[in-house]
């Protein structure tokens, strides 16, 4: 288990071994997030109150659920970079931070445009969308404060600190739906039952694109993280082999 | 599963009346995806593009100092 954790933990391991699941990954993303754009898009049936609006929630849900799940990634991250001072685990924090930022600008935007037409306004002071604001400014936090130190361990155990305390954000925003009476309504439950109010065709495409944005998620931080693994190992013999070897 | 729910093109690019607010959802997602996957693509061109200059770089310097060491032996 230990071997298995400081083999992880190396750099050029992760490097050589996301080389080659990367191609596998991105097909994969590929024919799910084209089949699940087609469907929302195309087959998904009028809903009979918000209309075409229905497709907007197969952007929206899995944005918005997925950005959720980058903060307490990052504080892991934070976390066994300050317990182990795995060099590893910063640079998967550092590609966190951008990530979460556009996913949580991303759910911030639509959730607006969406709610301009179900609820009658772009904006509202609700336990839900304020909360995840507050994430946003927490990840615009982070962002910044990991480009404003200079010493690059400072960096590391700042924003570690910063993901972990703001991690604390994550439940509220999960929860607020149930702890308060807000405008956001709580989460949906989908049925197997074709008469139910969330029939199959509803919930099958937005299951599909919630795989599809996930695989899309972990995609773009592998690329990430690969970027900041040449860059801090750019005087390893490795890392000068692969760019003396690269075509471009 | 339902069939196209469409009748025209025309139909689909309208979305009934919401054209503005469907579209624009799916085209901040196309520049969420695009940015993300650009982004550390082009980071990397540009970290071994650099690399290689600083490579070519040192090469010319200790060319130039080995020229400069054999000139004071001879």
């Amino acid at each position: 288990m230990w071997l298995w954790f400081s083999k992880l933990g190396s750099p050029r391991w992760f490097y050589e071994l996301s080389s080659k699941w990367l191609p596998w990954l991105i097909v994969i993303m590929t024919i799910l997030m084209v089949t699940g754009i087609v469907w929302a898009l195309l087959f998904v049936p009028e809903d009979y109150q918000q209309g075409h609006t229905i497709r907007i929630m197969y952007i929206h849900v899995p944005i918005a659920a997925i950005s959720l799940s980058l903060f307490p990634l990052m504080a892991v991250a934070g976390a066994i970079t300050l317990v182990w001072k795995m060099k590893l685990a910063d640079m998967v924090a550092k590609a966190c931070a951008p990530i979460g930022l556009w996913f949580t600008g991303l759910a911030l935007a639509s959730g607006a445009i969406w709610g301009d037409l179900i609820w009658g306004t772009w904006w509202a002071w609700d336990a839900r969308l304020t909360s995840l604001l507050i994430q946003f400014f927490l990840f615009v936090g982070v962002v910044a404060l990991r480009s404003a130190i200079e010493s690059p361990d400072a960096a590391a155990r700042a924003c570690a600190i910063l993901s972990i305390v703001g991690a604390i954000n994550v439940p509220i925003i999960k929860y607020s739906v149930n702890w308060w009476n807000t405008l956001h309504q709580p989460a949906s439950s989908f049925s197997t039952d074709p008469v139910s109010p969330n029939p199959p065709e509803i919930w099958v495409p937005l299951f599909i694109m919630f795989f599809a944005v996930y695989l899309f998620m972990v995609i773009t931080l592998i690329l990430r993280t690969r970027v900041e693994i040449l860059q801090r190992e750019r005087r390893s013999q490795w890392v000068m082999d692969l760019v003396a070897g690269s075509g471009s | 599963m339902s069939g196209i729910q469409f009748s025209s093109l025309g139909e689909f690019l309208l979305m009934g009346k919401y054209t503005f607010h469907v579209w624009s959802v799916y085209f901040l997602f196309a520049v969420l995806v695009a940015a993300n996957l650009i982004t550390p693509l082009r980071q990397k061109k540009i970290f071994i593009a650099e690399q290689k200059r600083r490579a070519r770089r040192d090469q010319t310097i200790a060319g130039a100092t080995g020229a400069e060491q054999a000139g004071v032996k001879s």
